[in-house]
């Protein structure tokens, strides 16, 4: 019974007075951009919504004269005067603002970190992102994710990435709402997000919500730009690595729009030109590209239609000429290109002021192709080794807004998830060939954010989750729960639990992101993984607009795998992949401080994160629990921007910013032990080859490498005039430190190859 | 700890120090108590006969778990078990070759029964006795076995386009044959040894091994292959050690047992 009251208090609108609802989109008023969690706050009543990932708001209003204060950060806030006496569609407008000073920003701000029950949220937009420095002149959303708080990064300057202690392949990375399976250019030095085309980018590390699933520790949920649906505007870029063109305008001004954004390395251009002049017996060429292409269109006022791409890819190739194997070879050539692509459809409709819901259909898939072809003299050969994940989706979201005590969101998502383990032909010599492997799953969520009163909110959630495994149908319940409460008014305490279930599964060699990744699916021998997250957080916000939050999590993984000890390499048998894996336990915990402030012309932000990620297999049971690779203790970083006064009539608007990083060294396992070796007795008294002893790893990551740090620095040359020429001149490891991005071992020591040193770069940026 | 347990012979168990990742020369433990258990029941205590040798009478059988206890002063308990496979395991292995030359090498034809009920692993070797010119003899492990069969473990093959006999798959030392999936069937292979002059005698060796020794020997070889990355011929950039596969608990090594066949084949 109590529940039921329980729930009746839950669902029942707060008031029963006349109240008229008052819903449309918010946009940016200079290109049409929808703004993704901007608030409209009603001072009277305190109470305010935020729009949601296509622009929608709905709020509830009494009826006769009101006002709303409208905001977003970097937005000039809007306040509205209305005489509420019907339900009613209002599109609100805002205008962008570089100058805006933190405290006109802080609303905003102050809705979601104080008033929201959202933990571990951390969102940056595109141009947030284009102001850190960027190594070979490259902005890139994935490197700006690794500056934030529970965040490790992979080997030093690489794309790679550990939320909260969760392997990579924990975090669902989204694009558009299709998930990427392989956000990695050049063996993960770059990722495949090419920042002209991206709106915006939100990390979500603690208490997910229930519309996000599939994935253990953390989403990324990456926007792609709409197009300019007022003007046809473009931007070229050229950095030291690579080219960019972007165009975006208005397909029928102020209804539809397009977006089309290309990046292509350049690199291999010149090189190409020298084999060309010289007459090369060798040639090693590398490149990759990325395309992202968008267009929506509004049928009407309660319809929209989106359509997205994304299709990019790496490839590697290696060619030469002569006598290179068992004397027999003429010519070899080595090709290895590996790549993603996605689609999605998505139709957006307004069933009334208080339900907005949105179809999606999408595809994405991830495939790696090695081919090796030798011409010889006596024999020809050709290897050749294909594998893939592909994902077809159809989901249905809604959000409802039954009172402004109360958001809901509801779904469903149906995948089918296709896998071929790697496969191989030697000549007409088939291995792998034919596996293939299919796994729907099918999964149902629901949400409701109530706010009891102005200090308590709750948000309680549940996804549900079923795979079919083989023969067998498995299913999960993953409730999700977050509360907020203010104590003060400039503080808040918020906690947050997710349960989390993941199918798929990453096995890759982790010491570089090397693009043999192969993504594995849970079968009938290997059940999904599962974790908990658990967090708890205290924010402040002074009015000033010093920002201030500590998190502390403790997250507990089950199932998770990892290759048997000496199966790392199964390239050849891939089909049996399940027999060269393990499953265990992980646990990882943590406390994340982050200050953020705007005094003058300066403003900055420090994170700072103590964390442990830790693993335990069966299979190793004598070890016990161990560090993960990615468990890297202490993890500081700071972004300083100063801003330059400039006179009116100078052409550039100046910038410093600066960013200093400084981390734990990697885990590496090394061999510090040594016992003599036993083969059979009736080995006895024949040569074997095999060493009499053996060198011993007593634990998997024994071994921390040297902390990794650097500081970067970029001066930009904002030009005023919007279709003119800008530059950004950046330094990346400025003091030039040895940070070790692979290790290897030589006359039995470890050794560390650095790859960065001081790099200077210049990026410049062309806008018609 | 190190020990191989082969039913029909006495129970023995090696114990050493183990050194630093620079030493090759080991300390044997003299004074440590060493207790067997059979079926999980305590049965005797190992003496110590020497260089780290500890040995009791008690001779072991097949489809039987041993166990393993070993304490010193200096050290709380370590331990580890097997269970030994079937003695038994109906190989059969002939040469089809056309001609007995040990120029053209020889193609052999081996088949053997998995136990249903045991997870145990088959490795396949080839114990080469050779005579120079000038008449001095080798005895050594035969560094390839060929097959084209796709039941082998492929984790020490190289491709050979040219081929050696009529096969293309060259495996390095041994060929493993995984027991996953085998249910208890009679599996059969085709392999070839390759040609040689001087190869006077072959001995064709077919070891049935638990679990432990055979992911010892695997992930020993693995380390010692290419893949070594112990070595400066090691490829940094994807360096991930393999471990070396230890069973012994509160220690290192590898306590494991086995049985073996072997056909023997004479040139002239």
């Amino acid at each position: 019974m109590k529940t039921i009251f329980f729930l009746i208090f839950i669902f029942l609108p707060f008031s029963i007075l006349a109240q008229f609802t008052l819903s449309g989109k918010i946009t940016d008023a200079a290109n049409g951009e929808t703004l993704v969690g901007a608030t409209i706050f009603h001072s009277p009543t305190h109470q305010g919504t935020g729009s949601n990932a296509y622009g929608f708001y709905s709020i509830k209003l009494p009826e006769g004269k009101q006002q709303l204060i409208v905001s977003f950060v970097g937005y000039t806030p809007k306040i509205l005067l209305l005489d509420v006496q019907a339900d009613s569609i209002l599109n609100i407008q805002l205008s962008s603002n570089n100058l805006l000073s933190e405290v006109t920003v802080s609303e905003s701000r102050r809705q979601r970190l104080l008033m929201g029950t959202q933990m571990g949220e951390n969102r940056m937009t595109a141009r947030e992102i284009e102001t850190l420095p960027a190594l070979l002149g490259e902005v890139d959303i994935i490197k700006a994710i690794q500056l934030l708080p529970g965040v490790n990064a992979g080997s030093d300057g690489s794309a790679g990435f550990s939320v909260r202690g969760g392997s990579p392949d924990q975090t669902l990375i989204l694009l558009d709402e299709v998930p990427v399976y392989n956000v990695n250019h050049l063996f993960g030095y770059f990722s495949v997000f090419n920042n002209d085309a991206i709106k915006e980018v939100n990390l979500i590390k603690g208490a997910i919500p229930s519309q996000y699933g599939g994935r253990l520790s953390s989403v990324l949920d990456v926007q792609m730009k709409e197009g300019n649906r007022n003007e046809h505007v473009g931007k070229a870029s050229l950095s030291t690595l690579s080219g960019k063109y972007t165009l975006e305008g208005p397909i029928k001004k102020g209804k539809s729009s397009y977006m089309l954004s290309a990046r292509k390395t350049w690199l291999d251009l010149p090189v190409r030109l020298i084999y060309y002049l010289t007459d090369n017996s060798m040639q090693v060429l590398y490149s990759f590209y990325d395309l992202n292409g968008k267009v929506n269109f509004e049928l009407n006022e309660k319809d929209r239609v989106f359509l997205s791409f994304y299709t990019g890819s790496d490839r590697f190739f290696l060619k030469s000429e002569g006598e290179a194997y068992w004397g027999n070879s003429e010519s070899s050539k080595w090709q290895f290109n590996w790549g993603n692509t996605t689609a999605s459809a998505r139709w957006n409709h307004i069933y009334n002021a208080r339900l907005f819901s949105n179809l999606s259909a999408y595809y994405s898939q991830y495939n790696y192709h090695n081919y090796y072809e030798m011409k010889g003299s006596k024999t020809d050969q050709t290897i050749d080794t294909y594998s893939s994940l592909s994902d077809f989706s159809l989901k249905y979201d809604f959000d409802y807004y039954p009172d402004n005590h109360n958001r809901m969101k509801f779904g469903a998502h149906l995948s089918s998830l296709f896998f071929q383990p790697e496969s191989t032909l030697v000549d007409t010599t088939g291995i792998g060939l034919g596996s293939q492997y299919q796994a729907p799953v099918m999964e149902f969520y629901w949400n409701d954010e109530v706010a009891f009163s102005d200090k308590f909110s709750l948000n309680l959630g549940v996804r549900q989750s079923t795979i079919k495994r083989g023969e067998k149908f498995s299913a999960h319940l993953m409730p999700r729960v977050s509360a907020r409460l203010v104590v003060h008014p400039d503080v808040s305490l918020k906690a947050g639990y997710s349960r989390m279930v993941q199918h798929l599964h990453q096995l890759t060699n982790p010491s570089l992101s090397y693009p043999t990744t192969m993504w594995v699916l849970s079968n009938e021998s290997l059940e999904s993984s599962v974790a908990n997250l658990s967090s708890l957080g205290l924010y402040y916000q002074h009015r000033s607009g010093l920002e201030f939050s500590a998190e502390t999590y403790f997250n507990t993984m089950d199932r998770v795998i990892d290759y048997l000890p000496g199966k790392e390499n199964f390239k050849i048998d891939a089909a049996q992949w399940d027999e060269s894996v393990m499953t265990g336990i992980g646990r990882a915990y943590g406390l994340e401080l982050f200050v953020k402030h705007r005094v003058g012309t300066y403003s900055g932000q420090v994170s700072y994160t103590w964390s442990r990620s830790l693993r335990k297999y069966d299979a190793l049971e004598y070890v016990g629990w161990y560090p993960y690779i990615y468990d890297r203790p202490h993890n500081f970083s700071m972004q300083i921007t100063k801003t330059f006064e400039t006179r009116e009539e100078a052409k550039f608007n100046k910038r410093l910013s600066l960013n200093f990083n400084y981390m734990s060294g990697h885990r590496l396992s090394f061999s510090n032990y040594t016992l003599p070796a036993i083969l059979p007795n009736e080995l006895e008294g024949y040569k074997t080859w095999l060493r009499d002893f053996n060198y011993y790893i007593p634990s998997p990551n024994n071994v921390r490498l040297p902390a990794v740090h650097h500081l970067d620095l970029a001066f930009h040359l904002d030009n005023k005039s919007k279709e003119k020429s800008s530059w950004v001149f950046s330094v990346y490891n400025l003091y030039n430190r040895k940070n070790i991005s692979f290790y290897f071992i030589q006359k039995n020591k470890v050794k560390g190859a650095t790859l960065l040193p001081v790099m200077p770069s210049v990026t410049w940026n062309y806008r018609f | 700890m190190n020990g191989l347990i082969v039913p029909g012979n006495a129970v023995s168990v090696q114990l050493w120090r183990s050194g630093t990742s620079a030493d090759t020369v080991f300390e044997a433990i003299e004074q440590a108590r060493v207790t067997l258990f059979i079926n999980e029941t305590e049965a005797v205590s190992l003496q110590y006969y020497g260089n780290g040798i500890y040995q009791t009478s008690t001779v072991a059988k097949e489809l039987t778990s041993y166990r393993i206890e070993v304490t010193t002063d200096e050290k709380e308990k370590a331990w580890a078990e097997t269970f030994t496979p079937k003695q038994n395991f109906g190989v059969d292995i002939h040469n089809t070759s056309e001609t007995t030359s040990s120029y053209n090498g020889g193609n052999f034809s081996l088949s053997l029964d998995d136990h249903p009920d045991y997870k145990n692993d088959y490795w396949v070797c080839n114990l080469r006795t050779m005579v120079s010119y000038d008449s001095i003899t080798t005895k050594s492990l035969a560094y390839s076995l060929y097959s084209n069969s796709p039941l082998i473990d492929k984790f020490n093959v190289t491709y050979d386009p040219e081929g050696n006999g009529p096969s293309n798959f060259d495996y390095s030392y041994f060929m493993h044959l995984d027991d996953s999936g085998f249910n208890g069937s009679t599996v059969s292979i085709d392999f070839h040894c390759s040609g040689a002059y001087g190869v006077k005698e072959e001995n064709i060796m077919v070891y049935n091994m638990d679990i432990h020794y055979s992911n010892y020997l695997k992930s020993k070889m693995i380390n010692e292959q290419g893949g070594d990355n112990l070595t400066e011929d090691g490829p940094p950039i994807s360096y991930k050690p393999a471990f070396l596969y230890s069973n012994v608990h509160g220690g290192l090594g590898i306590l494991g047992s086995y049985t073996t066949y072997t056909k023997t084949y004479q040139y002239h």
